[in-house]
Parts: structure tokens; C-alpha cells; sequence
């Protein structure tokens, strides 16, 4: 990897990422002043900077990594359903947006959350239906994982609205550190670093948050959009390679939920660094796990089949070294 | 125009009419050659069907911008016709497996079949249909399209006939194909240097070299 892919790769996401956090920030200050000279002295709602942009965010810092993995060659709709990465980061940047206005609706937040679990299914499967995965399979994966993530993503964002900002992406660094190993030792490659080009962006808002801690918040759409991305590189590991160990793939999905032990510890505000810990602690472990499998678990190497031609025996390899120093 | 005057004319215009049918009526002899002639064309226009044991599919590929390293597939099949005096009626149609990739290194060869590369089980298959077929000095070109990875792209092979001959009393003919393509055309993206050329982890021009044994129907 050289310098110009590790810049747009890994450097780009995470500078897109914190120009937009604060692009974001910046926006609520204005917004905040201008209601506060409004209301002429009355109490303002503290909210939240940004909310809003989370999920944005995600899906505009990860396009760099995808379009300069693929040696700027890509098409918004390919025929290869490993390379649809750019409309899953449409779907989770447009329907994160829409989420972060509608979250206070929980039957409609949770219906779109849902939605875009299924979604990124039926993006990424297809191509692969009906000869390695039934019409019924693939309706029935749309329909578990959506539900599935649904739920996960229910528990996280609960995490997400508790620890703000820094404190919610420290958590989930782990997660994204442990998917590049995870992915690749799974044989996904690309993948491992499309996975890895979270970590900047969780870094960026790290970044920002530790400057901007109580306004900044994952929550309303941005866990959403986490999810559905790594979810993509799942579906594309355990479905479009042979023979993937299931288990590395599957703890590495859950390991968000590792976040919600968070809610664990008592709300007090001396308290506030320890959630972070607790549920940093708990997704890394999820998520070390999940590297740590894909490296047991990996298929080990087949025998070399020019070593399958028996040695000669000592006593013939000893003749023929004596004739050989005869003639 | 009298009774007599009238029956020369139409005589002498029937005479003309039959004249210039007859000109334009190709001899009995003349049809006998032309029919001749194209029984010939089609006599030597033999399809093949290709002889997997004797037939490879080599593929060569820059790594880390140092060194080349080869591969082949195992799996072709599909057929051709080609006579050396009538290029353009040639046809050339085959299939590779692409889970059939074999650079003698298990762990390459599977990742080489999965998401990252072949993606065999969206794309098991990689097919080249001939469009035409032309001469060039004393070698062929080999026109066609090659679809590989989801993406059909048109190449120009060059084209070594080597001959017939006849094994075990079945008609045989093969030949020899060179080409090369651009990997990053056909989506195939993995290991690829940014600026897509050949210093990546994987170069991006992969050169190939397809020989054919073909035997008779």
C-alpha cells in the first residue's frame, strides 16, 4: 500500500468525517444563537450538534475508500453484487438522515431501521440467487437480518444516547479495528479494508468530540449506518466465499452490542468516563474474539500436491548418490 | 405496322430476350464450379471440440512490481471452426471455470475463486464468443468478446495457427491465442495500484496464453 492509498484510503474519510462533525457543529451554534436572540433570554433546548449528520457523515467519508480501492474504476450499480458498496452508502446516508428527524416515532424508527437492514440484503444477495441462495433463503435473510439488526441497532443507539460523542466512538473503535483481521482472515480482503476505514472516521469523531463532548451524538441514524455498512462486508464474506467460518462473522456483527453494557453503570455524572470504559471493554472483547477466530478458524493449507510424490527411500536416495559419484 | 412487319419485330425481340437470359445464365459447368467451390469451404470449415488434456489456459500477472508469477485454469471446454484459406468464417466459442484456477498454492487458489478476484460462485464461468477472424502477415486475429467477472469487454487475440493432423484416426487442429487485458477493465480491482498500472500488490495487465487441441465431431 503506498502513500497515495493509505492518504484517500484511510487519511480522507477521517478528514471528511471530522469536517463534517464540525461543519455540523457549527451549523447547530448558528441555529442556537439565532433561537436564543429569538426567544430573547429564555431557556434554549441544549439538543444536540449534529445529530443529523451522523449517518451522512459515514456514508460520504467511506465513498474514498471504496472508489480509490478500486483503482477509481466503479459503477453505481454493478453486476458484481460484491462491488454494490456505493447504494448500500446511499441507502444508510439518505435513510440515517431521515431517521435522525423521525427517531422520536418508534414504530416508524424502528420499521426504517429494519428497512435498511433488509435493504443492504437485497442490494448485496441477489446476484447470488437463485443458484447459491433460494428466492425463500433470500427473503428469509432480508427478513432476519432486518429484524435482527433492528433490534441490535435498538440497543446500541440506547448506548449511543447515554455516552455522547468521543465516549460512543471510543467504544466502537475496537469494532472497527478488529473487522480489518476479522474480514481478512475470513478471505475478504477488500473488505478487511473498507472495514478498516471506520477506524479514521470513528477517530475523527473522537477528534471533535472531545472538543465538542455534551452536543455530539451517534445516535438518530448514525448506528444505523455503522451497522449497515460492516453488515454489507458480512453478507459479502459468508456468502460470496466458500467454506467462511460463520462464527468470526457473526460475533463480529454483535460486537456493537458489547456498547450497550454501558447502560450498566450507574448515571451519575462523576461516573460519565466510566460507560465508555465499560462498554469499550466489552465490544473489544466481542470483537477480539471475532479477529481471533478468523485466525483459528481459517482454512489451513492443503497439502502441497507436488509433495505428494513419496520421498525416495533412504537406502535408494543412498545408491543413487553413489552412482551419481561413480560416473 | 403490317401483319408481317409486326411478327419480325416480336421474333427479333424474343431472340434478344432469350440472348440476354442466356448471358446472364451462369453455364452449367460455370454452376457445377461455384457449387463446387463452396462444398469445398464447407468441406474444410471442420468443427473441433476442445481436447481438455491437451489443451492449457495460462495466465501471467506482475507481483509487487518485481517479478511475474503464472497461473493457469483446468476447465475449458467449447468448440471452433476455422479454415486458414477462409478466416472469416471462422468461430471460436469457449467456456473456463473459473473455480478451476490453479496457481499451485491452495490458500492463493481459493482466495483467487472468492469475492476478492473471480467471485465464482456470482461468476462461475468466463466466456469468449469469436465476431471475426482475420489475417494478419502469416499469424490470425482473433476477434471476440471476452466476459469476465460480470463484464463483457471485445478483444483482439493473436492468433497461431498450427495445423491439422489426425489422432487416432479423428481429425485434430489446434492453435495458439496471446493476449492481454487490463484486470481493472473487468472490475477485478483487488491488490490494484492506485494509479492502476503494474506496481500494486497485483499488476493490472494480466497476459494470456490459450492452446487449443481441437478434435473432429
Amino acid at each position: 500500500m503506498n502513500a497515495i492509498e493509505i492518504l484517500l484510503g484511510f487519511v480522507v474519510p477521517g478528514v471528511i468525517a471530522g469536517v463534517l462533525w464540525l461543519g455540523a457543529w457549527l451549523v447547530w451554534r448558528l441555529l442556537r444563537s439565532e433561537r436564543a436572540e429569538g426567544d430573547a433570554g429564555e431557556k434554549t433546548s441544549s439538543g444536540a450538534a449534529g445529530a443529523w449528520m451522523s449517518a451522512p457523515a459515514v456514508a460520504l467519508a467511506m465513498t474514498p475508500a471504496f472508489v480509490v480501492l478500486n483503482g477509481y474504476h466503479w459503477t453505481f450499480w454493478p453486476a458484481n453484487g460484491t462491488l454494490r458498496v456505493l447504494p448500500v452508502l446511499a441507502l444508510v446516508g439518505v435513510a440515517g438522515l431521515i431517521e435522525s428527524f423521525v427517531w422520536k416515532i418508534a414504530p416508524l424508527r424502528h420499521a426504517m431501521r429494519a428497512g435498511v437492514f433488509a435493504g443492504v440484503v437485497l442490494i448485496t444477495i441477489p446476484p447470488l440467487s437463485p443458484h447459491i441462495v433460494s428466492t425463500e433463503q433470500l427473503i428469509a435473510l432480508a427478513v432476519g437480518v432486518g429484524v435482527g439488526f433492528a433490534l441490535l441497532a435498538h440497543a446500541v443507539d440506547a448506548a449511543a444516547h447515554r455516552v455522547r460523542g468521543a465516549g460512543f466512538a471510543g467504544m466502537l473503535l475496537p469494532w472497527a479495528i478488529a473487522a480489518g483481521p476479522a474480514l481478512f482472515f475470513s478471505g475478504y480482503a477488500n473488505g478487511a479494508r473498507l472495514g478498516s476505514a471506520l477506524v479514521p472516521i470513528l477517530i475523527a469523531t473522537i477528534v471533535v468530540g472531545l472538543f465538542f463532548y455534551r452536543q455530539m451524538r451517534f445516535a438518530r441514524g448514525g448506528v444505523t449506518a455503522l451497522l449497515a455498512v460492516m453488515l454489507q462486508y458480512l453478507l459479502i464474506a459468508q456468502f460470496y466465499n466458500e467454506n467462511t467460518p460463520t462464527l468470526p462473522l457473526l460475533l463480529l456483527g454483535i460486537a456493537p452490542l458489547g456498547a450497550a453494557a454501558a447502560l450498566l453503570v450507574p448515571g451519575k455524572q462523576e461516573r460519565v468516563w466510566l460507560r465508555p470504559v465499560v462498554g469499550g471493554v466489552a465490544v473489544a472483547a466481542i470483537a477480539g474474539a471475532a479477529a481471533y477466530s478468523a485466525w483459528m478458524l481459517k482454512p489451513k493449507e492443503a497439502e502441497n500436491p507436488w509433495a505428494m510424490v513419496p520421498a525416495a527411500p533412504p537406502a535408494l536416495a543412498a545408491q543413487q548418490s553413489a552412482d551419481a559419484d561413480r560416473s | 405496322m403490317n401483319k408481317t412487319a409486326a411478327i419480325a419485330v416480336s421474333s427479333l425481340a424474343g431472340i434478344a430476350a432469350i440472348a440476354a437470359i442466356a448471358v446472364a445464365t451462369p453455364s452449367r459447368s460455370a454452376v457445377e464450379g461455384l457449387a463446387s467451390t463452396a462444398q469445398t469451404a464447407t468441406l474444410n470449415l471442420r468443427t473441433y471440440k476442445v481436447d481438455k488434456v491437451h489443451t492449457s489456459v495460462i495466465f501471467g500477472i506482475r507481483h509487487q512490481g518485481v517479478t511475474n508469477f503464472y497461473g493457469r485454469f483446468n476447465e475449458i471446454d467449447g468448440e471452433f471452426s476455422f479454415d486458414p484459406e477462409n478466416p472469416g468464417a471462422g468461430s471460436f466459442n469457449f467456456t473456463i471455470a473459473t473455480n478451476s484456477v490453479d496457481t499451485g498454492n491452495s490458500d492463493r487458489d481459493r482466495h483467487l475463486r472468492q469475492a476478492d478476484f473471480f467471485n465464482s460462485r456470482q461468476f462461475p464461468q468466463i466466456t469468449f464468443r469469436s465476431t471475426e477472424v482475420r489475417r494478419s502477415g502469416d499469424k490470425f486475429e482473433l476477434v471476440g468478446d471476452l466476459s469476465l467477472h460480470g463484464v463483457t469487454k471485445r478483444i483482439t487475440a493473436e492468433m497461431d495457427w498450427i495445423g491439422t493432423g489426425s489422432i487416432r484416426g479423428t481429425p485434430a487442429a489446434g492453435f495458439e491465442a496471446r493476449f492481454s487485458i487490463k484486470r481493472s477493465d473487468f472490475g477485478m480491482t483487488t491488490y490494484l495500484a492506485s494509479d492502476g498500472g503494474e506496481g500494486g500488490g497485483l499488476g493490472n495487465t494480466v497476459n494470456l496464453i490459450v492452446a487449443v487441441e481441437g478434435l473432429a465431431n
